[in-house]
Parts: structure tokens; sequence; C-alpha cells
């Protein structure tokens, strides 16, 4: 039994992709107007999805010739891969960005990105007070740049309430 | 004459080179674009002659593109979408201990890519404004196929994986209003995804977070310096390199030149075409991608080039060659100015203004350029898990700032996190950008073209330049193996 190897992977990826494009089109209107349904808005998700599942035909094709030279694809050192230092550095800066995105509004600019550069240079290793000093330099670096020179509006958050 | 002394008037001057300064400033920002550059200065010059503000707006955009190429080099953050071919080698050679060649070579390809682009648009602008006024739906559909199959020309790994990674560029760019019906395709129900994915934060997450992630798998090298190296310029080495490769310098400037003029296709899709002509004709193109010179040279020659370009239509025709020269339209219309045929007779004086502006802004540049090398490199000489917590606070914030949206942070880390497994995979990460900047072009050109012939593919293939374009993109991708084969095949019936 030949074992799924990361060619076969991306092609099976691609394949469902594609069908779920194909599967989702099915709600697009159909043109009104034009040369049949070339002027519809599912002529070209479509015809892309085609030329998907072929690429994705060709992947799997092209990992049974090569079976030999590859890695297979396992599962059962997952748990362990990602609990090491540099994955959970990743899995961090991920949730960081997260609570920027879910949190900027309500904390605002500049308590939203000082709490993400602290934790993140804590994370990294940088010393507690150069940890503190560099997050001011950037948070104030970032204020000046975008919102005094480039005047783009960023949120005062709960600083409003302190006339901030 | 009287024109050319003019412009070294101090009120045309100052500004002048404060907006070449700012333009050094604001491409070396991820998020911050030429665009955005010249967006900001053009409410600066209300009050201004004409030509100041014309000057600033040139000054500005030259300096931004160049310095998109800096952060491009030491760190693999475009700085500007223009920048993106940049990355592949430019990088690589930081990497090597050689970024600071890397960038003297940007710098003086930037600037002679810039004088051989604004020669073209003296002398032979009317001629390419009239060519590029022959396209129809058809010609453009191919021109994009075109630039699209020169990304699996440059696109490392297996040709399937190039077309795998640029067709998921194309879907992405499916997402949004389908401009021919109106209809929401893709975005279920959320108003942010019926505007489409932007490419900026799509480029920033895909070349900057990845490589991020990448960095901070390994906690062992945060204490290094970014870039180890110390600044030293030479520039005889430079001169030596550009003498070697002086047709490579001619050829991409020509490109990205003829790139420009095309209404629509402006420095970014410039410099991804010459960079994959220039691996496509050199001896070399299996080293292409690992930090060779003719990497940077081919890029960076042709985006200065294709600004030049860009003003070909916009000054012959008033059609705008991309997003810049939309906005000096608009600027030169609230001077008072009618770009068009006319402009030449009728405002000939100012025309010679703006070609010296344009040709002496190049000079400017090679020193600007010198000082924001140097003031970028003292940034990056910060242990590294101090930069990489800039770059991330960068990347999100300048994200942000392009359209006050979190929804593009959003992306940012979809993107960036596609990008680290794309690259797991061995999967090819330019070619999916480019999917997405050409992707509209393409679908609207092909729909209104099959619409125009009652669905028939014929017309693609029956007009003069769509075939030319046809013959060209059947070469890209079958011309290695036409080769081999009848290689094969001679010296079988020699022996």
């Amino acid at each position: 039994m030949k074992r799924l190897n990361q060619d076969h992977i991306i092609g099976i990826v691609c394949i469902i992709l594609a069908v779920v494009i194909l599967v989702t089109t099915r709600s697009f209107p159909k043109a009104t107007s034009g040369a049949s349904d070339l002027s519809g808005p599912s002529f070209y998700p479509n015809l892309l999805a085609y030329v998907f599942i072929i690429c994705g035909l060709l992947e799997i094709i092209g990992g049974f010739r090569k079976q030999a030279g590859r890695k297979p694809f396992d599962l059962t050192h997952f748990w362990d891969s990602i609990t090491r230092p540099g994955p959970l550095n990743i899995l961090l800066t991920i949730a960081l960005i997260l609570f920027f995105i879910f949190f900027m509004e309500v904390l605002g600019f500049i308590v939203s990105s000082y709490v993400t550069l602290f934790i993140l240079m804590w994370r990294f290793g940088v010393p507690l007070f150069k940890n503190i000093v560099y997050s001011a330099i950037f948070v104030l670096l970032l204020n000046v740049i975008f919102a005094k020179i480039f005047m783009i509006y960023l949120p005062s958050g709960v600083l409003d309430y302190a006339g901030l | 004459m009287e024109a050319v002394l003019s412009i070294f008037h101090l009120s045309i001057l100052v500004p002048w080179i404060l907006a070449m300064v700012l333009g050094i400033f604001v491409g070396g920002i991820p998020g911050l674009t030429a665009t955005m550059a010249v967006a900001l200065i053009v409410p600066l010059t209300f009050h201004m002659s004409p030509i100041a503000g014309l000057a600033m707006i040139l000054g500005v955009s030259f300096c931004a593109i160049f310095a998109g190429d800096i952060p491009a080099t030491f760190l693999r953050i475009p700085g500007t979408p223009a920048s993106g071919a940049a990355i592949l080698d430019g990088y690589e050679m930081t990497r090597k201990g050689k970024g600071s060649l890397a960038l003297a070579l940007d710098l003086t390809c930037s600037v002679i890519g810039g004088l051989i682009g604004i020669l073209i648009l003296i002398f032979i602008a009317p001629l390419l404004a009239k060519f590029a006024l022959k396209f129809t739906n058809f010609e453009y559909f191919w021109l994009a196929v075109f630039g699209l199959s020169m990304s699996a020309v440059i696109s490392r790994g297996t040709r399937i994986k190039g077309v795998i990674s640029m067709t998921l560029g194309l879907i992405f760019a499916t997402i949004g209003i389908d401009i021919t019906t109106g209809y929401p395709r893709f975005s279920f129900g959320s108003t942010e995804l019926m505007a489409g994915i932007g490419f900026i934060p799509a480029m920033i997450g895909l070349f900057g977070l990845s490589e991020v992630f990448k960095y901070v798998l390994l906690p062992e090298s945060f204490k290094n310096p970014t870039i180890k190296e110390r600044v030293q310029i030479s520039f005889k080495s430079v001169g030596t390199l550009l003498y070697r490769f002086k047709l490579l310098i001619l050829r991409s400037a020509i490109i990205g030149n003829v790139i420009g003029a095309l209404p629509g296709a402006g420095a970014d899709i410039a410099a991804w075409v010459s960079y994959g002509m220039a691996k496509k004709v050199s001896r070399r193109s299996e080293e292409f991608g690992t930090g060779i010179e003719e990497g940077i040279i081919a890029p960076t020659s042709a985006n200065n080039s294709a600004l030049g370009g860009t003003w070909i239509p916009a000054l012959v025709f008033g059609i705008p060659g991309d997003t810049i020269t939309a906005i000096v339209l608009g600027a030169m219309m609230m001077y008072g100015l009618k770009p068009g045929p006319l402009i030449f007779q009728q405002n000939a004086y100012l025309v010679n203004q703006i070609f010296s502006v344009a040709i002496v802004s190049q000079i400017f540049l090679l020193i600007i350029g010198w000082f924001g090398i140097r003031m970028y490199t003292y940034v990056f000489k910060f242990p590294r898990n101090v930069v990489l917590v800039g770059i991330i606070i960068f990347s999100v914030v300048g994200s942000y700032a392009l359209r006050s949206s979190l929804f593009d942070v959003g992306i940012v880390l979809l993107f960036g996190v596609i990008g680290y497994f794309m690259e797991i995979c061995g999967i090819p990460l330019p070619p999916l950008i480019l999917g997405l900047i050409l992707g509209p072009m393409i679908e609207d050109n092909l729909r209104v073209g099959l619409v125009k012939s009652d669905g028939s593919f014929l017309p693609f293939l029956t007009r003069p330049i769509s075939l030319a374009f046809f013959i060209l993109i059947v070469i890209i991708f079958f011309g290695d193996p036409i080769i081999k084969c009848s290689r094969a095949l001679f010296r079988r019936r020699a022996t």
C-alpha cells in the first residue's frame, strides 16, 4: 500500500477547493444577455476551478511517480512538533495579531499596539527595561508617522476617556 | 535651455528635494505605497506653481519606487508593489552578505532605467502611445496572460506548482463584486469581501509575515543583528557590473517603458515581466532566485523606466498609465492644464520643464537614495528579535492604514499563514501575487472579448498583435521541450 506524500496532499487540496468553487457558483445567477453563459458571473471562476482540477490530478500523478524520494505524510508527532518553542512563537504571533484585530477599536491604537509589542518582545527574549523603552518608542513612532504626518485615523479607544 | 535652468529656482528646488526625501521615507515602509506618497503630496501643491507641484510628484514617485526595494532586499518585505520582483535575488544576496552591493546595483539601475525611460518618453512618446491605443480586449487579455506566463518562468520548483500558485491568485482575484454583472462573488454577505482582496495587504502577508514566521521558528538566532555586513558601497565594482550587463539594463528599461505605456500595466508588472525575460534569455537562468546580479538589474531597471512609460499615455492622450499618473492627471487639471496632444503646442515650455525635472530627478535620486540606504541600514542593525517585532507591528499598522480597515490586517494574517504553508510545500509565492494583480484584467478582457465575438475564440488568435502574444506565450511554456526534442532528433539522425 503506497502512503500519501506532500504532492498527494497538495493535489487533494486543489481538487477540494475546485469542487467548493463549482458548488458555490451553482447559486450564482445565470447570464441574462450576451453570448450563452459567457457573460455570467460563474463562467470565469468555473474555468479556473477546472484548471485547478487538472493541476490537482497532475500533482497526484506526480506524487506517485516521485514516491521513492518523498517523506510520507504523518500526523503522529503533530502535537510534539507544535509545542516546541519555535512553533509556539508562530502561534503567539498569530494570536496577538488577532488580538489587535478584535481589540484595537475598543482598547485604542496606543494600548493595543503597546500590549502586542510588549508581549512579543517578552516572548522573543528582549530584556525587560529595553522592552518597555522599545515598545514605547515604536508606539510613538507609529503614532507620529501614521496619525500626525499622514493624518490616518487611529482609534483612541479607552484613552478617549482620559482625553488623550 | 531657459526651461532647463528655470527648474533650479529655489521655489521649485526646495519642495522638490523635500518631496524626494519623503519618497525615500514612505517607499521604505511596507504598506505605504508610491501612489500613497503621491496622493499625500498633491494637496500640498495646491498653492504652488504647476512645475513646482509636478516636480514634487515626479520626485516623490521615483524615490518611493526605489526605496521600496530597500526593505525588499534587507527583509524580504516589498516596500511598494513594484519591488515584488526585486525581492527574489536581492534578499538572497543579503543572506550571502552582499546586501549593500545589491542595493547599490539597485540604485544605479533605477537611475539608469529612469533616465532611459524618460529619454524614450521624450523621443518616441507619440509613436508608442499610438501603438498602445491599437490594443483592444483581445490584446489586453493576451498581454495579461503573457505577464502571468512570465511568472511560471520566474517561479522556482515545478511548473505545475507555479500554475497552482498562479490559479490560486486568479481565484482570490474573483472575490468581490463582478464588474460586468454587479453580482457579489464569494463574499458570503461580507461588505469587506465585496470590495475584493487588496493585493498590498496580501503581498505584505505573503512575503513579509511568512518570512517572520520562518525566523520566529528559530529563537536561537534572535540576538543576532538583522544584517551583519558593513555598508560599503564600492562604486567601482558596481561600475564594472553595470558595464558587463549594459545590454540587460537597456533591454529591461525598454521592456519596462513599453509595459508602463500600456494603460493598466504599471511598474509592478514591468518589473516581473523583465525579470522573467532576463531569466529566460540568461545563460545562468538556473541561478536566478539564488542571489545573482542579473536578478536585481532586470526588475530595478524596468520599474523606474516604467514610470517614464506611464507618463506617455498620460501626457499625450490624457489616459493614465497607472494609479500614480491617474492622480497626476487630476493634479494637472487642478493646475488648469489639459493633458492631451495639444499640450505639446499650448504648453511646450511646461512640457520641456517636466522633461528636465524628470532627468534631474534621477541625479538627485542617486544622492538621496544613497543616504536612504545608509539610514535604513542603521535601522536594520538592531538585534533580530527587536526588528522582527518592528516588522510585525509596521506590517499590521501599515496594512490598516491603507483603508483604515482591520479587515486588511486579517488579510495580512491569512496570507502570511498561506505563504508559510506554500513555502513548506515548495509552491512559489510570486505567481500568486501576479495572479491577484492581473486577475481582473484577464477576466474583464476575456469576457468582454467573448461577448464581442459572440462566444468565438477566433478573434483572440487572428488579430496580428494577439497572435504575436500567443506565439510568445507558447514559446515561453513549450520552448525548452521543443528545443530539447529537436536536439535529440538531430543527434539521433547524426549518429
